[in-house]
């Protein structure tokens, strides 16, 4: 139910009580009276929103309620020129609230929404990049937490035990969501429960099992032509001394057995407790089940250590002026090695390379040891060493590519179910690839890095990454086709390609050739560009968001979606939201085989509808020039239609849309197609900032706060003043007080 | 002879050293003496198939030409069809179902007729419709979208119940795969299909692998000298971990202090399963059920197969009173029913015969639910059969369609409640949605709950297009 349905009923109450409990409580009656009335009274109320008709929280008003704390929470009201309650008036209004809601069994629901991605733009984004307010508010921090290890980041410490595959599948303990479009590993979003733990444990044992008995498997030995019994074993040297004996370990092999399975496991020294603590654990088990048993256990209860599992970011710095603490250098170490890599902070190696080594892979000490050596304290320390790791060339930063994933989420296009509409030249895996390299490539320029995303006409096709990897490449087809064999179709392809001294398409299988029909190139025609990105046809194309990943992502299994693209844009781009689609609501588009999408769409328009609607469509019915594939075009086919097959009926694309209430008035008005709507947004400070908090919620893995307005405003400075550089903008969020400080 | 479960209570009892000199009488003992004194046990599985389970296609032979219809083209896709709809009803309908003949895909019920209530015609649309509704479905309330299960406004009516009947474990959720759309046919390890929840936020997990669902359920039943070493070595470590974990727990505070307070419990409650199962492994030993390689099947059928004879022999033993089990999710390809497309194709009407094989998808579950109820009958409880107190409740998490509306929301119910509900061989088909005397999906619950002590009104959130009365108390015409 809208706001103003819910409204129209409360209206009909003929009782005009005040929230009796409310009343009790001079600060909510206060509150409302002083902030909210002057515009939510009588018959002329804003958006017909009378809170002098409100009655006490029931179940017939709760919906109305929940607003109205959602509405304080995300300083949204009172509005901005209005007289501003200072933060403790606000947090008591809502605490009572609160309250009085739980007392009905309704948790107030932006307490939920406040850490869910999903509803980070609820903040009012003027407000977040105010100057003067940000200046008002107190030092930035994050809360102290314990953060799930992500699962690339698990997988790589289980490589760690390379033999570990030998024992049986390993399970996989951690997922996540998606993250189409809302950042998906968020610190609050996470736990290890008991199911999960059992999973856990389940690859601890294998993981100890390997570090002591090992695997004992029998194989067929080549030479001697027989099965053979082989023993795959990693075993820490401390392990193997006590295993290799019957007597019951002294306890100095005691301590060193548990220093070196700290240092193997949680990549640290034991303080003397712990070490007293497993020790005596070690000692306790052999004595029940033996040395090689007991080893078992201390290992396991290293491995199952929460530490383990989850980073901790408790904040174990000095404690500031503020009540702050600073992370520990060893927290640090860790949470700039997992803010760019999936790598632990003992892999991540600085300094020179060796002379002569192609890989340039530096030499000298790790990220923790440099750690432990006192040289990760200052912020200087930690910005040098943030810009060092983002700059080596030899290490690979799966995050940077994983936030544009899912900031974008074109990723997702190999999770729209097309079903026999397409055929396999619909291949999303290679349309994923193209557009990864194109925010590769950008990112590496770094110059104005989000307005090239959202307007480039240079797109990737294909793409083997190098000049010479492309000649690599065709030499290895043509070399492979025998001479003489007219019916190869490889051979036809190349040959005639080469012949002609035109380019071929590296690519051997005839079927994915084809993808690059959805880019409106014809394999057989096409002259495949040699330096990539190259221009796309004229006219055609015009950012990410005509990219046919994206599209194809962004839409249905039968047809686009206007409707969620224009509710991308509005939330990743204007920093919008759209409220929840109400209960009642039976949200189909009608099919009717005469009519355009866009026509159909019609029924949006009704008022109660358009009220959120107006903030979607008009987004994204320019993108209607594009068909669900991505495929541009002029003409839309009508009723069912299925990729690169000419439709039976067809009618003119209409392209033009507009921006609605985008907060920014400049970029309020109409446009006339997609190329006008990107290249408006692209210049826009909003979008820029939009782009800045959906940075801040991946670095960070929560939501930003008001507390963090001064963050936010210095990274949005950051990248500006260095035309656009993704790297400013990052290094500036992890040399952050957000990032650094725990409160 | 196969001892009952209360004759062998009663001799345990007997035995020197036995369970009756244990001075920690495990909460599975005292429901087992419950029992023999003559209290009455219940549990509850819960069977969600994924793509809404067709309401035309559960009515007896007999009422075809009264009830069903040749389907209207609802056309959210190309070749989207269904074939048979139900005629909305404007009154009640009550048809025995004892000399009823069944739906041919029902057939495998035949012989448990008498235990079987078909209930139609009830509503959810205070649930998200579509592909799924998520933790609606068992909650009564909107969440999730189209790929996620979202907001987990509260629990679901069998995170209730575990609650309200423990036992070792309090639920337990089989799946073969967590992710609704997408994805691989088969997932492994713990999933969570955003189905269940024990409390608001508090999902609950399923575990997709038969396997690892085998090894936690019955693995502490041990035997060999190595074993009972082993388990004395995970009791040490068990013990360790509570302490360790405690102890660090002093340092943090807030939601992060409830973070590893829910790592805890984990540790907690695999040590007070230990304790409770002291003394009952040989029951559970004996009636374990045998790994196959269907265990480890990378088909699909072969794991339902396997999931299921893991619920009986859960129910069986005792070690739990709930069991949730998601058969399929929409990424789901039956490749052992020859199916040519995913479930979710063949609810869009995809391939060579959708509504053939959504009939042998519905076909094979039934198969599985009455091997299940077989061997639950076939198990003596009281003064009757561990059926009699064993309620199976067959529905879909997408009400009646691939595209739910969720003015219908079928559910075929197997069992009963030792005579606390009326599941006698009806047929009951409410009457059509906003028409009199029509009934929401949380007054079955409400009944449900009524009959395991539970007596609420009012379940999950309220259909704002339906009066207070077809959404309220439970239904007079399963109650007893």
């Amino acid at each position: 139910m809208s706001f103003r349905r819910l409204l129209a009923c409360l209206l009909v109450l003929s009782s005009l009580k005040l929230a009796s409990t409310l009343a009790d409580d001079a600060s909510v009656t206060n509150f409302v009276k002083h902030y909210c009335m002057d515009c939510h009274s009588g018959s002329s109320a804003e958006s017909g929103i009378a809170l002098d008709q409100l009655l006490a929280p029931s179940k017939d008003n709760l919906e109305l309620w929940q607003e109205v704390a959602r509405q304080v929470v995300s300083a949204n009201m009172p509005t901005a020129d209005a007289e501003q309650p200072d933060t403790n008036e606000s947090q008591r209004f809502v605490e009572a609230l609160r309250a009085e809601l739980e007392e009905l069994g309704q948790p107030l629901e932006i307490d939920y929404q406040q850490h869910q991605p999903s509803y980070a733009n609820l903040l009012n984004h003027d407000r977040l990049f105010d100057r003067e307010l940000a200046a008002e508010q107190g030092p930035a921090a994050s809360p102290p937490r314990l953060w799930r290890l992500h699962p690339e980041a698990y997988e790589d410490y289980l490589t760690g035990f390379r033999q570990l595959n030998k024992g049986g599948p390993l399970s996989k303990p951690f997922l996540l969501s998606d993250g189409k479009g809302v950042i998906s590993n968020y610190a609050s979003l996470y736990a290890v429960d008991s199911a999960t733990l059992g999973q856990l444990m389940l690859n601890c044992t294998q993981i100890a099992q390997l570090q002591t008995s090992g695997f004992r498997k029998l194989e067929m030995d080549r030479k001697v032509k027989k099965e053979v019994e082989r023993v795959y074993q990693q075993a820490p040297e401390s392990f193997t001394a006590i295993m290799e004996s019957e007597a019951v370990p002294g306890q100095e092999q005691i301590e060193a057995a548990v220093r070196e399975e700290f240092g193997i496991v949680l990549r640290r020294k034991p303080t003397s407790e712990e070490l007293a603590k497993f020790g005596a654990l070690l000692k306790d088990s052999i004595g029940i089940g033996g040395n090689v048993n007991g080893l078992r256990t201390m290992a396991m209860a290293v491995m199952l250590r929460p530490e383990a599992i989850y980073r901790m970011e408790v904040g174990l710095g000095e404690k500031d002026e503020q009540g702050r603490r600073l992370l520990s250098p060893y927290e640090l170490a860790h949470a700039i090695a997992y803010a760019l890599t999936d790598e632990g902070p003992d892999q991540l190696r600085f300094g020179p390379p060796k002379e002569r080594d192609r890989s340039q892979r530096p030499t000298g000490p790790t990220l923790l040891e440099i750690a432990e050596a006192g040289e990760l304290e200052t912020r200087e320390d930690i910005r040098r060493f943030v810009e060092q790791l983002w700059d080596a060339k030899h290490v690979e930063k799966p995050r940077v590519l994983r936030f544009f994933r899912e900031f974008f989420g074109y990723h997702a296009v190999e999770t729209v179910f097309k079903g026999d509409r397409a055929g396999k030249e619909f291949n999303a895996k290679i349309l994923v690839k193209d557009a990864d390299m194109l925010v590769l490539h950008l990112v590496e320029q770094d110059r104005e890095v989000l307005k090239q995303l959202l307007t480039t006409e240079k797109f990737f096709v294909q793409w083997p990454g190098s000049l010479s990897e492309y000649e690599r490449r065709i030499k290895y087809i043509t070399d492979r086709i025998r001479p003489g064999n007219t019916k190869d179709r490889k051979y036809k392809y190349f040959i005639e390609w080469v012949g002609k001294g035109g380019s071929p398409i590296p690519q051997a299988n005839p079927t994915w050739r084809k993808t690059v029909q959805f880019y409106n190139l014809d394999e057989k025609t096409w002259d495949y560009p040699t330096e990539q990105p190259f221009q796309m046809p004229e006219n055609q194309r015009v950012g990410m968001l005509t990219h046919p990943a994206w599209l194809g992502a962004w839409s249905g299994n039968f047809e686009n979606d206007p409707i969620r693209r224009g509710k991308w844009i509005r939330e990743h781009l204007l920093a919008g939201s759209i409220p929840d689609i109400p209960i009642t609501v039976n949200a189909a588009v009608p099919e009717d085989h005469n009519k355009t999408l866009r026509e159909r769409l019609a029924v949006t328009r009704e008022e109660y509808c358009w009220q959120c609607h107006r903030k979607m469509e008009p987004l994204g019915l320019p993108f209607e020039s594009y068909d669900d594939f991505g495929q541009f075009r002029e003409l839309e086919g009508l009723g069912a239609t299925k990729a690169l097959q000419k439709p039976k009926s067809t009618k003119p694309t209409q392209t033009d849309g507009g921006v609605i209430a985008a907060g920014d008035s400049e970029l309020d008005g109409p446009v006339k197609d997609a190329r006008e709507l990107m290249h408006r947004l692209a210049d826009a400070p909003r979008v820029r900032q939009s782009f800045v908090r959906h940075a801040f919620r991946f670095w960070m893995g929560r939501n930003e706060t008001l507390q963090d307005s001064s963050i936010l405003i210095a990274a949005d400075d950051a990248y500006e003043e260095t035309d656009g550089s993704f790297r400013a903008l990052v290094i500036s969020l992890l040399t952050s007080d957000s990032f650094l400080y725990r409160r | 002879m196969a001892l009952s479960r209360r004759q062998w209570v009663r001799q345990t009892m007997l035995l020197p050293g036995g369970l009756s000199v244990s001075p920690l009488l495990s909460s599975f003992v005292r429901n087992l003496r419950a029992e023999s004194e003559g209290a009455r046990p219940a549990r509850f599985v819960f069977v969600l198939k994924s793509s809404g389970l067709t309401p035309a296609e559960l009515v007896p032979t007999e009422l075809e030409d009264k009830l069903v219809q040749v389907g209207e083209a609802n056309n959210p896709g190309p070749n989207y069809q269904q074939a048979l709809s139900l005629k909305p009803q404007e009154k009640l309908l009550e048809h025995s179902l004892r000399e009823a003949t069944l739906h041919p895909a029902m057939k495998a019920l035949e012989p448990f007729r008498d235990q079987l209530a078909i209930v139609q015609g009830l509503s959810g649309k205070m649930c998200r419709g579509g592909h799924s509704s998520w933790f609606g479905a068992m909650g009564c309330y909107k969440a999730g979208g189209e790929h996620d299960s979202g907001n987990i406004l509260g629990p679901t009516m069998d995170g209730i119940l575990a609650a309200k009947l423990p036992s070792i474990f309090p639920h337990v959720g089989l799946a073969t795969r967590g992710r609704l759309m997408g994805g691989s046919s088969i997932e492994d390890g713990v999933v969570y299909p955003g189905l269940s929840a024990m409390a608001r936020n508090r999902q609950l997990p399923y575990q997709a692998t038969p396997l690892n669902a085998y090894k936690e359920l019955f693995s502490l039943a041990a035997t060999s000298a190595a074993d009972l070493e082993e388990n004395r070595l995970q009791g040490t470590l068990l013990d360790f971990m509570v302490d360790d974990i405690k102890s660090l727990e002093k340092r943090l505070g807030g939601a992060e202090k409830e973070k590893l307070d829910i790592y805890l419990e984990g540790f907690e409650s695999l040590r007070e399963r230990r304790r409770k199962l002291k003394g009952v492994e040989s029951y559970i030993r004996a009636n374990a059920p045998e790994v196959s390689d269907k265990y480890t099947s990378r088909v699909e059928t072969d794991r339902i197969e396997a999931h299921f004879d893991i619920a009986a022999a859960t129910l069986v033993t005792g070690l739990s009173n709930v069991i949730a089990i998601r058969p399929d999710g929409l990424g789901t390809v039956y490749s052992g029913l020859g199916a040519d497309k995913g479930v979710h194709g063949l609810g869009h009407g995809e391939g060579s015969d959708p509504i053939g094989f959504r009939r042998k998808i519905r076909e094979h579950h039934i198969e599985q639910i009455a091997r299940l109820a077989a061997k639950l009958k076939a198990t003596p409880e009281g003064d009757g059969t561990m059926l009699d107190n064993t309620l199976i409740c067959y529905f879909s998490d997408a009400g009646e369609k691939h595209h739910a509306s969720s003015t219908q929301w079928p559910f075929v119910l197997l069992g009963g409640l030792a005579g606390r509900l009326r599941i006698d061989g009806r047929y009951v088909q409410y009457p059509a949605y906003q028409k009199p005397g029509h009934r929401s999906i949380a007054t079955l619950y409400n009944t449900l709950g009524y009959a395991v002590g539970i007596p609420q009104d009012s379940f999950g959130q309220l259909d704002n297009n339906l009066d207070t009365d077809s959404q309220s108390g439970p239904l007079k015409e399963l109650s007893v």
